[in-house]
């Protein structure tokens, strides 16, 4: 049930960002964004493990939980007051915390924290302190990216092949967006703009060394890509602040994509020849054309390639990141740079090589249904990124 | 542009859609037409340049703007002179030439489809690289160039040789573009714009910042034109398909680098430091690539090293600032090259039956026998490049292993114990 319920959401969910697409720039900002983040959510109930586990709580309870996990974070970027809008999140976070207990506790008592530290900034906003707004939304967003040292509770998410890590991506753009909007407007965060954008470029080439080392295993891969880009993300929230808010966005949203698509067919590889590292290469283009396609597409679009929002988003967040710190433009590119080897190394790695049989099949209708989505979305914003960006630039200034 | 683009997306889509049902006539027809259509569109273009459709079209042709955020714009321009006409035509009529010639020699080869695609995101992005008025499209262009490039040469995935040049190449590509991308990034804080007519105004930077841009674009050049110390890369990937060799190591891929310098002349022209390095990096390569061209060992190797003797000679005419030489070398030699690599499988066939004339002999003068026998080894050995690069990319992956090794203890001390 939840399977197909699952797979004919993803369609609505594009549905609606292209009806978004015709309404004027402050209702667009306010639907695309929700929507676009969001995706991952329904496209997780696609994925053949399990969705999330609530050890001993009936289905129903279950479902519930899951649909309010689904609506808080809409809630939260429609809310026209910052504590409203803290609090959604800070629900949503707890809920998450819950419902992923079973899987990592590490990553439950991760989410809890950042759920808890949300509510902190709700009740900032409330009582009129930005400073304790600011620092803690920036906390919850460091634990929710996995900023070096407090990336255990993703790691620990990405590396369980847990589909609820999806949601907790999903999370990130309206996080980021939320933030921009009632926690990022104060001069102490104008201040703190270059320390941030440093933290989070020196997080970004440390996770996109450690994807270096993990050319023999594509989740360990997949884990430090997400790590990674958790990095650019908080460097782009940094710079948010001086009003590189398109880049932050884009971004966020780029990842989102671009990473759901990848946790997917990572999961659908291991799903079919298990989870392993690999000290030769596999050769499973010639069993998995498609799914090394898809594979190959994702990564690329992860990385920058042209043509898709991965682009666009790169070269935004230079920009935004120049202008603060050309000591860490310059470290992000060279992190790009060397994630891009990394995943083309363990692609080839992985699929490369004297070919090897296989009985389980190439991808299956319902997984081709989310690569066509995802590959859609990733392509339309990068060839009309102003589709997105705009609005939310024109909302958020 | 667009053509080749949307032909190689239209047979990727179908294929993933509905698998292997698409016969070969179907793909190569289909990619065909893109090829046609883009050659036919370079045409048009340089007639247009020359007035014989009408008024002259030259200079930028703006389309408005990809995006605009606050005053930073990516600029949807293009840009019609010389260069551009020249470079455009050339790639794309020796692309069709090549796609021609690879129905018949890729006949019934199981990647054939994915062949014809690869060649048309190629195709698009050479016309991206030769007609892009901006600094942000050109890289994208650049990017697809150096992506099919790497595919290409894994075109034979089912070895492990061919997927390693691939990665290898990648890696040497991806990192000499940082040099691009920073650029691309400097250039727009600098001067205003990332338009190539923008760097008009690089006489206004103070040296160290032009002598930076320059050294920036002068990497990517070398990376993407295997120039020492980045020339390991290009024997290796001969292990392609052989209309892929002509294409790319032959003719228009190994001389884009070229052609980015040539686009930024305003900026190498004006950087002494970075013109004297481009200029010795080229003769050093010249020097180096004709030695190894004359002790390689296979056919498809030795025509690589060639290749690069000659580009070598191309970057140091760039760097003396004699562009119009260097834009009718590179033309003439792109031509030669293709001709000449696919020509190498019979070149071989007729080797094998008409007998083998050893051609290079090492001239009387050259010295004792002991230092002609230094010579040839060094020449054989290609410098130990490969080895060299290795040990200084050493030190990288042991701090990579390292990070990673911290990172997990980090991790198991931030984490309860069931996730440790």
């Amino acid at each position: 049930m939840s399977t197909i319920l699952s797979t004919w959401m993803a369609p609505v969910w594009l549905f609606g960002v292209t009806l978004s697409a015709v309404w004027s720039d402050r209702h667009r900002a306010a639907v695309a964004v929700p929507l676009l983040g969001t995706l991952p959510g329904p496209l997780a109930g696609t994925l053949p493990t399990a969705v999330g586990s609530m050890p001993g709580a009936p289905m129903l309870v279950r479902r519930v939980l899951m649909g309010a996990q689904l609506l808080l974070p809409l809630l939260a970027l429609v809310a026209t007051r910052g504590h409203l809008a803290f609090a959604a999140l800070a629900t949503a976070g707890v809920i998450a915390a819950g419902m992923v207990r079973g899987t990592s506790r590490t990553a439950s008592i991760y989410l809890g924290a950042s759920g808890l530290l949300w509510g902190v900034a709700g009740l900032g906003v409330y009582v009129s302190s930005p400073a304790g707004t600011l620092a803690a939304s920036l906390l919850a967003i460091a634990l929710h990216c996995g900023l070096f040292p407090l990336h255990a509770g993703v790691a620990a998410m990405s590396e369980h092949r847990a589909s609820r890590q999806l949601q907790q991506l999903a999370v990130l753009p309206i996080a980021a967006f939320v933030h921009m909007r009632f926690a990022d407007n104060s001069p102490l965060a104008h201040d703190l703009a270059p320390a941030l954008v440093v933290i989070g470029a020196a997080s970004t080439l440390l996770f996109a060394l450690v994807a270096l080392s993990a050319r023999r295993d594509m989740r360990r891969l997949y884990s430090a890509s997400v790590l990674m880009h958790g990095g650019m993300l908080f460097a782009a929230v940094g710079a948010a602040a001086r009003g590189h808010h398109a880049a932050a966005v884009l971004v966020a949203v780029t990842m989102v994509l671009a990473l759901t698509g990848f946790s997917v067919m990572v999961t659908a590889l291991e799903s079919r020849v298990g989870y392993g590292d690999l000290t030769e290469f596999a050769g499973r283009a010639r069993a998995f054309p498609r799914l090394a396609a898809a594979l190959a597409f994702f990564g690329g679009a992860a990385v920058g390639l042209p043509g898709t929002a991965g682009f666009v988003a790169d070269d935004l967040l230079l920009h935004a990141l120049w202008e603060e710190s050309a000591w860490s433009a310059a470290t992000v590119v060279v992190a790009s740079a060397v994630l891009a080897v990394a995943t083309l190394a363990t692609f080839a790695r992985v699929f490369f090589g004297p070919p090897q049989r296989h009985l389980a099949p190439d991808l299956l209708p319902r997984e081709r249904r989310v690569v066509v989505i995802l590959m859609l979305l990733l392509l339309v914003l990068g060839f009309v990124p102003a589709l997105l960006v705009s609005p939310v630039n024109a909302l958020l200034r | 542009m667009l053509a080749p683009l949307t032909s190689a997306l239209g047979i990727g889509v179908a294929l993933l859609a509905r698998g292997n049902w698409l016969g070969e006539d179907t793909v190569e027809r289909v990619i065909r037409v893109g090829l046609i259509a883009s050659l036919l569109a370079a045409l048009a273009a340089t007639m247009g340049a020359l007035g014989l459709l009408g008024a002259p079209v030259r200079g930028e042709i703006d389309y408005g703007s990809w995006l605009v955020v606050g005053r930073y714009e990516i600029p949807l321009v293009l840009v019609a002179d010389p260069l551009s006409i020249a470079f455009s035509v050339l790639a794309a009529a020796l692309t069709a030439l090549v796609g021609r010639f690879s129905r018949t020699y890729l006949h019934k080869e199981p990647g054939f489809a994915r062949f014809f695609v690869l060649l048309g995101l190629f195709a698009g992005g050479t016309q991206l690289v030769a007609y892009a008025g901006a600094l942000d499209l050109f890289f994208a262009g650049w990017e697809l160039i150096g992506i099919s490039s790497a595919l290409f040469i894994g075109f034979f995935h089912e070895r492990e040789m061919p997927a390693r040049s691939a990665v290898r190449a990648f890696a040497t590509y991806r990192l000499c573009d940082v040099g691009l991308l920073l650029g691309t990034v400097s250039v727009h804080e600098w001067l205003g714009s990332t338009r190539f007519s923008a760097l008009e105004g690089v006489a206004t930077l103070s040296p160290l910042a032009v002598t930076a841009l320059g050294g920036m674009f002068l990497l990517s050049a070398m990376g993407k034109s295997a120039q020492l110390p980045f020339s390991g890369w290009l024997p290796r990937a001969m292990e392609g398909p052989t209309p892929s060799s002509a294409l790319f190591y032959g003719a228009v891929s190994v001389h884009a680098g070229l052609y980015l310098l040539l686009r930024v002349e305003p900026v190498i022209a004006a950087t002494p430091v970075a013109a004297a390095l481009g200029g010795f990096v080229g003769i050093a390569t010249a020097i180096y690539a004709t030695m190894v061209a004359r002790t390689h060992p296979d056919a498809k190797g030795a025509l690589a090293h060639a290749t690069l003797a000659q580009i070598g000679l191309i970057l140091a005419e760039i760097s003396m600032g004699l562009t119009t030489l260097a834009l009718v070398h590179l033309v003439c030699h792109a031509m030669l090259r293709a001709w000449q690599f696919l020509r190498a499988p019979n070149m071989i066939h007729d080797a094998h039956t008409f007998g083998h004339h050893a051609v290079h002999r090492a001239p009387d003068g050259i010295g004792s026998v002991t230092l002609r026998d230094r010579l040839f080894a060094v020449a054989l050995h290609r410098l130990r490049l490969d080895e060299r690069l290795d040990a200084a990319v050493d030190p990288v992956l042991a701090l990579s292993r390292g990070l990673s090794t911290m990172e997990r203890r980090v991790r198991g001390v931030l984490s309860v114990r069931q996730d440790a």
